[in-house]
């Protein structure tokens, strides 16, 4: 527990603190590095041409940021692909490349393709469908990255506009975050409970972790590769940023349902191939949710005991109950209990 | 940083410059589109642009050409010293806007549009001044004028023009030439304005005894006595000769469908050829709102404001024939009209002014507002010519 607040504190950043992008640039010529931004698209023509132009005039055109900026495409049926081109991002539909790999769809295929066709030393990854998209979708992420050797992946969480009755901000994801996610990494992968919204479309990292684990094409992309980044590399290398307010579409119910399927299958591929025996021991049973206090992050514990109870008809005063009452209704004539 | 890829070099040939200039002008369009876009993330109602002034300012200052600074209402200034700096050009345009904040400003683009509320009027001329200097160093232009780029605060409504005013009144320097930059319409070339004048009418009842339509039956209510004042206003005689309209542009008033309104607001304006007409059209209304609120029992105030007086130049003037030519070059029709833009301001105090429209669309308050991409090129070109020409005028007084 106490590692897992040192982290909070040590590796979670505010996007405000990387302002600064020429110094990112700097560090950027410094180590020599490129820096490819990818979009992951299916039918997101209302969104992806402010969201290529915002990126290209301030981290390509007014700052050197990124050197590539492209959108890898699912099958768009709408001018996806056309508004992207006409403002100056790379197009690539995924089921062309990679064609002896097989044809698969997803949003993970497009990450995966991404490595695969893109350039950059670090890949940053930004969902398309942000409508108040801004640079620091990108530079916030880009920050820890470049001003620290250490840290070689990093997730983005959000500000969630909701108080508790207590007026204090439940720090936390969405409803497959807190209903699946989170109570599966506290009992499976505790170290993961840090993670503030582990479902977060927005992630960066260096590409050769990325090239080195492999790539669920759907729901189970973002899941698959935070315990893969932690089984590798540890919790050390992995950072998370504030980016303060993201606004884009909610998914009604059972679309979230058919996404925590996918996950749930993820996991349990991961459950399998990292834990002997996945066996419920006390250490797990405690159920770590977060809290902030402005920027202030911490995790809040809860013991959850799932006590159970033998069947009824195992208990001998059951059976002297039934027997009880065959007597009495053998008396009466009646047959049912 | 933007690079400057062409060092202050001016082709002798003016088509192949013009051709230069078009192609910088685009390969700017992303720079330009990024700030609408983010430009747009910032509300800037009349009174509370300051937010949207210092991301104009962080813009500014980092350029490293401009001198950016602000004054005591907020406007956002970005002054780009001249070779001579004998003389001073003022591109400007306003920022606020009406829009509260449970507006969603935010924009969409498509492969030819951009869509989204303010977009047209006038969050595209914002964007516009915004990108300037960076357009300047992507042509390699430098001006022997000193230009100074205004992003002017509190412009709408009872704001009043008050932040062209105050620059004017506090700038340091005369003031030779202004260009006032609009969304719409690419063509547009405004260099006069009337004689205008702004009211707010309020009607107010007392108390009623009873709150309930039913109860107080057949009684006045605040909406019925704004209708009076209505009717009253349109029974005004208004002279052809100065061509003369008064126009209601709003009205409001009640709070519910089951209580008698207390309240009513009409907010009007009266235009003029001629500057003599406007008081007499006031004492004539005051006249009567006085006698509907004696009839009626209720209080009508009557408040004044936005006075300007008809001012202009004449399509002789070097500044309008030089506007009209680069229009006609650029292959469309010029459109003049009478400007109820800032110009009004620098008119009235004998500077040479003209406002232009960078682009087609649709203008309008809803999030069906437009602008279109292709035509922009053009407007910003028209833009540059004109800023390139003024600067190399000999003179500019009215002859």
């Amino acid at each position: 527990m106490n590692k897992l607040q040192e982290w909070l504190k040590t590796r979670t950043f505010h996007y405000s603190a990387f302002t600064d992008i020429g110094a990112l640039v700097k560090l950027k010529k410094k180590k020599k590095l490129t820096i490819s931004l990818c979009f992951p698209t299916l039918n997101e023509e209302k969104t992806i041409g402010k969201s290529v132009i915002v990126m290209k005039s301030e981290l390509m055109d007014r700052y050197p940021l990124l050197d590539e900026i492209a959108v890898i495409d699912s099958g768009s049926t709408d001018n996806t692909l056309a508004i992207a081109a006409k403002f100056g991002a790379d197009t690539y539909v995924a089921s062309d490349y990679l064609k002896e790999e097989g044809i698969c769809y997803g949003k993970g295929e497009n990450l995966w393709k991404a490595l695969y066709l893109l350039k950059g030393d670090i890949i940053v990854y930004v969902d398309a469908d942000i409508s108040n998209i801004h640079p620091r979708f990108v530079y916030g992420l880009l920050g820890p990255l470049l001003t620290k050797p250490k840290i070689k992946f990093v997730k983005a969480f959000y500000n969630r506009p909701f108080k508790s009755a207590t007026n204090l901000t439940p720090a936390g994801g969405g409803r497959v975050t807190e209903i699946l996610i989170r109570p599966l990494f506290s009992q499976f992968f505790p170290e993961l409970t840090g993670i503030i919204q582990p479902l977060s479309g927005e992630y960066a990292g260096y590409r050769d972790i990325l090239t080195e684990i492999s790539f669920p094409i759907g729901y189970g992309v973002e899941t698959g590769m935070l315990i893969d980044l932690h089984q590798k590399h540890g919790l050390d290398a992995i950072a998370q940023t504030n980016l303060d307010l993201r606004i884009h579409r909610n998914q009604n119910v059972a679309s979230l349902g058919k996404m925590a399927f996918g996950i749930l299958q993820t996991f349990w591929s991961r459950l399998a191939k990292y834990k002997e025996q996945p066996a419920l021991k006390p250490e797990s049973l405690t159920l770590r949710q977060m809290s902030s206090d402005k920027n202030d992050y911490s995790v809040v514990q809860y013991d959850i005991k799932e006590k159970e109870r033998r069947p009824m008809n195992e208990l001998k005063q059951y059976q002297e109950l039934l027997r009880e009452a065959g007597k009495n209704s053998s008396k009466s004539g009646k047959t049912d209990k | 940083m933007v690079k400057n890829r062409s060092a202050d070099k001016n082709t002798a040939d003016p088509a192949a410059q013009k051709a230069e200039w078009l192609a910088g002008i685009i390969e700017s369009r992303e720079l330009l589109l990024g700030n609408l876009a983010l430009l747009s993330e910032y509300p800037a109602q009349t009174f509370y642009e300051k937010n949207r002034a210092e991301f104009i300012l962080s813009r500014y200052a980092g350029v490293a050409d401009v001198d950016p600074t602000t004054d005591r209402v907020h406007n956002a200034i970005g002054i780009i010293a001249g070779r001579t700096g004998k003389r001073n050009l003022l591109i400007c345009t306003h920022m606020d806007n009406q829009f509260n904040l449970s507006i969603d400003q935010s924009i969409t683009v498509s492969a030819d549009r951009v869509q989204g509320a303010g977009v047209a009027d006038d969050n595209l001329g914002i964007a516009a001044l915004t990108t300037l200097p960076d357009i300047f160093n992507k042509l390699g232009l430098r001006f022997n004028s000193n230009i100074i780029l205004l992003g002017t605060t509190r412009y709408h409504g009872r704001g009043d023009f008050e932040g062209i005013r105050t620059f004017l009144k506090e700038y340091p320097e005369k003031i030779d030439a202004v260009i006032n930059i609009i969304g719409l319409s690419l063509g547009s070339l405004d260099y006069f304005s009337l004689s205008r004048v702004r009211c707010d009418i309020h009607c107010e009842l007392q108390e009623p005894e009873l709150e309930s339509s039913w109860g107080r039956m057949s009684e006045c209510n605040a909406i019925l006595v704004a209708n009076e004042v209505i009717n009253s206003l349109y029974s005004i005689p208004l002279p052809k000769k100065p061509k003369t309209i008064l126009n209601i542009g709003m009205i409001s008033g009640g709070e519910r469908y089951s209580t008698v309104s207390r309240d009513a607001h009409l907010n009007l304006e009266i235009l003029s050829d001629d500057n003599t007409i406007m008081d007499h059209l006031c004492e004539q209304i005051i006249d009567n709102c006085t006698d509907i609120a004696a009839k009626n029992g209720a209080n009508i105030t009557c408040d004044f404001f936005g006075r300007h007086k008809a001012s202009g130049l004449s399509s002789s003037h070097p500044l309008i024939k030089c506007a009209l030519e680069t229009i006609r070059s650029l292959g469309y029709k010029p459109r003049t009209e009478y400007s109820n833009s800032q110009i009004a301001v620098c008119l009235a105090r004998g500077i040479p002014s003209i406002s232009i429209g960078l682009t087609e669309g649709l203008g309008g308050s809803s999030n069906r507002s437009f602008i279109e991409l292709d035509p922009l090129e053009q407007g910003l070109l028209q833009l540059i010519m004109l800023i390139y020409q003024i600067d190399k005028m000999g003179n500019l007084s009215n002859e």
